[in-house]
């Protein structure tokens, strides 16, 4: 009877059933009739056959997220929130603008190494479902380089360490190495540049 | 903060309202969909955008009439403007050309905004609210997008999203009653459904991402032009990414 009287029906928003923050955590997206009966057919009923031709019915569709909001660093999370969609979409890219029988090495540059990591195997397995040959190696270079690259904002630093790459012979003329980095800590984004025999270009 | 498109009340449940004017309450509760549901990292309360000229541009459309989209921009001025950015704001009228501004923008925010979805209780549930003197709640739910894109003053499109929310505002008696009840004895004081969190919470999201979007488009364009202009906040030392060293 209270919940009749709260109007509190089955609803993902706030109410008795969730507070704010549980309804934070469901991943909502709206559907037609027919597409969210085709995904969850004992849920939602078919579209009735006089129907069809009429306006459509909508469902709101939300799901739990498989980990809570709060459960990691907001960057993090909106990174690996959509990494695959994002890793995806700059190996797409970057392997048009580099074409060839290449080997692809991989590395990730992000504060938390354990996030690093996470898009450096997206990003490996993305281009090797392409048909690319890729690397387990990841190119480093001498700690004195490290010591000034260290030192050079972002658009240096790149750039220097690729051309230190090939001088180095890190790299060889049949070696494309990708990076995946935020520049800034207080993005959300990835970016992408690839260094191929000692010229760095950014691809977003 | 500024929370337009949330005025939908139809006549029939004004009227119903009306009805029972002092004997009901109302609840609003926000629900972040499309987009607004992402997390952001940007701080809006620091100089994000030092040396930048945005040039903001409200677009009054079916459902965000003259006076919303000025206030809008307003809002969004003072955004970016605490965040160190050099702002104009444009308000384009019918059959009037957009603002000539007085700076070369960096970036161009464009909002738009559309009404996805309004739904109110049907006739039976109305007249159980009447009968039951508002102790059967009646329910409104409007969800409303936020299109924004930015670009660069070539025209270039540096980002764009489309900030989705939904509203649930329910009227009656028995509603208020019982949920200011569950927030006096068991809600913490942050997680209350009475009053207007809401409001905060949708402002927090809404600002958080349209600071966060234009951030993202600032870096786009640093990118796209190879940091041709250096970055005037450099991040910090400390978690600035760099190639490894050799082991």
């Amino acid at each position: 009877m209270a919940l009749v009287l709260s109007g509190c029906a089955y609803d993902p928003s706030p109410g008795l059933s969730h507070t704010r923050r549980e309804a934070r955590n469901f991943e909502c997206q709206r559907l037609g009739q027919e597409e969210a009966h085709d995904r969850y057919p004992g849920d939602i009923p078919p579209v009735p056959p006089r129907q069809m031709a009429q306006a459509m019915t909508e469902a709101l569709v939300c799901e739990p997220r498989f980990i809570s909001i709060d459960d990691r660093a907001p960057r993090d999370e909106a990174i690996l929130s959509t990494l695959r969609r994002d890793v995806g979409a700059l190996t797409e890219l970057a392997s048009t603008l580099t074409p060839g029988a290449l080997v692809w090495h991989v590395d990730a540059f992000y504060p938390e190494q354990a996030v690093a990591s996470k898009i450096s195997i997206a990003a490996k397995t993305e281009l090797f479902e392409r048909g690319r040959a890729v690397s387990d190696r990841v190119p480093t270079l001498a700690a004195g380089d490290i010591s000034v690259l260290s030192r050079l904002p972002p658009n240096q630093a790149y750039a220097t360490a690729c051309t230190r790459y090939f001088a180095e012979h890190v790299l060889g003329e049949h070696d494309v190495f990708l990076g995946l980095m935020v520049v800034d800590p207080r993005e959300t984004q990835l970016h992408a540049g690839v260094c191929q025999a000692g010229k760095w270009r950014w691809v977003q | 903060m500024l929370l337009y498109g949330t005025r939908p009340v139809t006549p029939r449940l004004l009227f119903a309202c009306l009805a029972l004017v002092t004997a009901s309450g109302c609840i609003t509760v926000y629900q972040p969909l499309v987009s607004l549901q992402r997390p952001f990292a940007v701080d809006p309360e620091l100089a994000n955008f030092e040396g930048q000229n945005i040039l903001v541009r409200c677009v009054p459309g079916d459902y965000v009439e003259l006076p919303d989209a000025q206030q809008l921009c307003q809002q969004m001025r003072e955004l970016y403007e605490a965040q160190s950015a050099k702002v104009e704001t444009d308000v384009p009228r019918k059959n009037t050309g957009f603002l000539t501004t007085k700076f070369k923008p960096d970036l161009i925010v464009e909002l738009r905004g559309r009404l996805l979805k309004r739904e109110t209780s049907n006739f039976l549930i109305n007249l159980l609210f009447l009968a039951s003197a508002s102790l059967i709640p009646t329910t409104e739910e409007i969800e409303i997008a936020q299109d924004v894109i930015i670009r660069d003053a070539s025209g270039f499109q540096l980002a764009q999203d489309s900030l989705q929310a939904r509203f649930v505002r329910q009227y009656g008696l028995g509603v208020w009653g019982v949920n200011a009840l569950v927030d006096l004895i068991v809600r913490p004081k942050n997680q209350k459904i009475t009053g207007d969190g809401y409001r905060r919470d949708f402002s927090a999201d809404f600002y958080g991402h349209l600071s966060e979007l234009a951030f993202h488009a600032r870096m786009r364009s640093a990118i796209m032009h190879e940091f041709d202009q250096p970055l005037t906040v450099a991040p910090p030392a400390s978690t600035a990414p760099v190639p490894k060293a050799k082991p």
